[in-house]
């Protein structure tokens, strides 16, 4: 009964209400104006909404995700050009819809499966996230440091071109979230005598410099992209075209969860698997895939927004974030002095309760704004790039300032930008680097903890690490993962499969 | 990531075998005049913000890079950029309220 009450908080504030619709509204469009990231976004506003109530700041970012993840796909079948990366997928089919002049209603069949993707993921979430809570406050800090490990090379593993630079980037990332005191002897690391760097590089000013300032300077590459403009017919969906694929939705979103679940995985990899399981379990589409089948864009974007709810359950049960926008969203979390665990949901089940209400309220306006003012939408979204870009640098230094009002973060923030281009240019995927920095210091608190448990002797902490079942478990899921990837085994594995 | 490291370089080696090193090939797609230009400007805009303040510097910027990346003239690209400053300094001074830096040479 109480947490019914805190999952309509939302729903009875009519200024939270407000955040969230704003929320929405602006996610559709961040989402979709090619060059404008969710992620990009989020990590900006979490530095300005610190200062807010946390409920406000929460109301606001739940839209801007909901809306943003959806709003990509607007784009891809408008122009064939995804708007955010989890809509790469929704161009293969959409865009030769829209060529045949269905537009329209691939928008609206679109928008109502986001809805019911995004509605499955939260019910999923609701009713998962207690169990795994439950099951997590066995986890002593052994577990996590595992957890943590598993966590930075699963999104290694998923998706980067090779394993080994994600690892790399992973790597990096974690020796990023180590500069700065040590937690426990308070011995200065990586700080080279600089008092700046004593305290540590704010990883919000790290992510506001690999997915932001990086994001932009890409963008200087396709700086001219030619825009095909759409005619817009009908949009309001048929009911029979809904209830006719309803199942494929309901198996897309049920995929999308359990990705979007997975450290570190979101929806760009739900969206991709899920249109490459349609493709190969749909036995006789209307249209060929990749030539305007419904089922090529219905999968992918339900998977998408059910990826959402997914990605909520690791972040609020573990504290390991689902996806990048989750781990910017556990910063907001640690700012405001909450502290995602296992005993979130123990301590602070409003919290709980009130994202999990207010995703649905997102869910909501998503409908509604989805359903409307397509026709506006096409003039906002050809808004130049040559604009775009310095203000998202402006804006990025803005943000990097005011985490703690210090100049000295403006320069790191472009700095990494800069460096993170490089990267991408060399095929190095920035989300590893951002998971590392924040499950770093979480992997090497642990480590020490499970250490001095261990009275620091290191056999006994391999012994342990063996004989504890949840340990040994996670041991060998760790093993499997790293050891799948050696070509080695890739290869004897593959001929036995043939 | 010493290890990994090591793996890449072996996976590079193996992918192009032909490639010879040519190190003007290599810079020029590294470093496109256009990104040279663009993250100097960057570098200038982070240099300028203690001495210049916020707002002089990311106007300033802003007229720069829009003008350059984005052709339609002097009188549009102030337009822009006048624009974007006054409202970004409105949303952050008085909506978020960020105390934006203003810059020591005017002190």
């Amino acid at each position: 009964m109480e947490n019914l009450i805190y999952f309509t908080t939302a729903w009875l504030d009519p200024y939270l209400m407000l955040l969230t619709a704003i929320g929405t509204f602006a996610g559709i469009y961040v989402g979709a104006i090619p060059g404008l990231s969710v992620t990009m976004t989020v990590s900006i506003l979490i530095s300005f909404t610190f200062k807010w109530d946390v409920n406000d700041a929460l109301a606001l970012i739940a839209g801007i995700y909901v809306g943003g993840v959806y709003g990509g796909g607007r784009t891809a079948i408008l122009l064939n050009i995804p708007g955010a990366p989890s809509a790469i997928a929704t161009a293969f089919d959409g865009y030769p819809l829209a060529k045949k002049g269905l537009a329209g209603e691939a928008i609206g069949l679109t928008t109502v499966m986001s809805f019911i993707g995004g509605m499955v993921g939260v019910l999923t979430l609701a009713i998962a996230a207690p169990i795994v809570s439950d099951f997590a406050i066995k986890f002593t800090s052994r577990e996590y440091m595992l957890l943590g490990i598993i966590g930075v090379l699963l999104i290694g593993t998923l998706s980067g071109e090779s394993f080994a630079k994600g690892a790399m980037a992973g790597a990096l990332g974690v020796m990023i979230g180590m500069i700065g005191l040590d937690p426990m002897t308070a011995k200065a690391r990586f700080t080279y005598g600089s008092i700046n760097l004593m305290g540590g590089v704010p990883y919000i000013v790290a992510m506001i410099g690999f997915f932001g300032v990086t994001e932009a300077l890409v963008q200087l590459d396709n700086l001219k992209l030619p825009y095909v403009k759409q005619k817009i017919s009908k949009i309001i969906p048929n009911w029979s075209d809904v209830k006719k694929y309803l199942k494929l939705a309901l198996k897309s979103a049920g995929l999308g969860t359990f990705i979007g679940a997975l450290p570190g995985t979101g929806g760009d990899i739900a969206a991709l698997i899920a249109y490459d399981q349609a493709k190969r379990t749909t036995k006789n589409p209307e249209v060929p895939f990749g030539s305007g089948a419904k089922e090529g864009i219905i999968a992918p974007e339900t998977a998408n927004n059910s990826a959402i709810g997914g990605a909520f359950i690791p972040m609020l049960t573990l504290g390991i974030p689902g996806d990048a926008v989750t781990a910017i969203i556990i910063g907001a979390l640690y700012i405001h002095g909450l502290k995602p665990g296992p005993l979130l949901l123990i301590e602070t089940p409003h919290l709980f309760w009130f994202i999990v209400g207010n995703l649905t309220l997102a869910n909501i306006f998503l409908l509604i704004f989805g359903l409307t003012g397509v026709r506006i939408f096409t003039k906002i979204v050809e808004c130049p790039k040559g604009i775009l870009i310095p203000l998202i640098i402006v804006l990025s230094s803005i943000g990097a300032y005011a985490i703690q009002n210090n100049p000295i973060h403006i320069a790191w923030a472009l700095g990494f930008g800069v460096f993170g281009y490089i990267l991408r240019k060399y095929g190095f995927a920035v989300g590893p680097i951002i998971l590392g920095v924040i499950l770093g210091p979480m992997i090497d608190s642990n480590y020490r903890r499970a250490m001095m448990g261990a009275d620091q002797n290191v056999g006994q902490f391999f012994v342990d690490l063996l004989t504890n079942p949840i340990s040994f478990v996670l041991v060998i899921f760790l093993l499997m993962m790293i050891g799948s990837q050696i070509t080695f085994v890739k290869n004897k594995f593959l001929k036995l499969f043939k | 990531m010493f290890i990994a490291s090591i793996f890449i370089f072996l996976e590079t080696l193996k992918k192009d075998p032909k490639n010879k090193f040519n190190l003007l090939k290599v810079t020029q797609y590294l470093l496109p005049k256009q990104l040279i230009f663009f993250v100097s400007l960057v570098l200038i805009y982070v240099l300028a913000i203690p001495y210049f303040g916020f707002t002089l510097s990311s106007g300033t910027f802003l007229i720069i890079s829009i003008l350059n990346l984005w052709d339609k003239g002097f009188v549009w690209s102030l337009g822009v950029s006048v624009f974007s400053i006054v409202v970004i300094y409105f949303l952050f001074r008085v909506v978020f309220q960020v105390i934006l830096p203003s810059g020591s040479f005017w002190s």
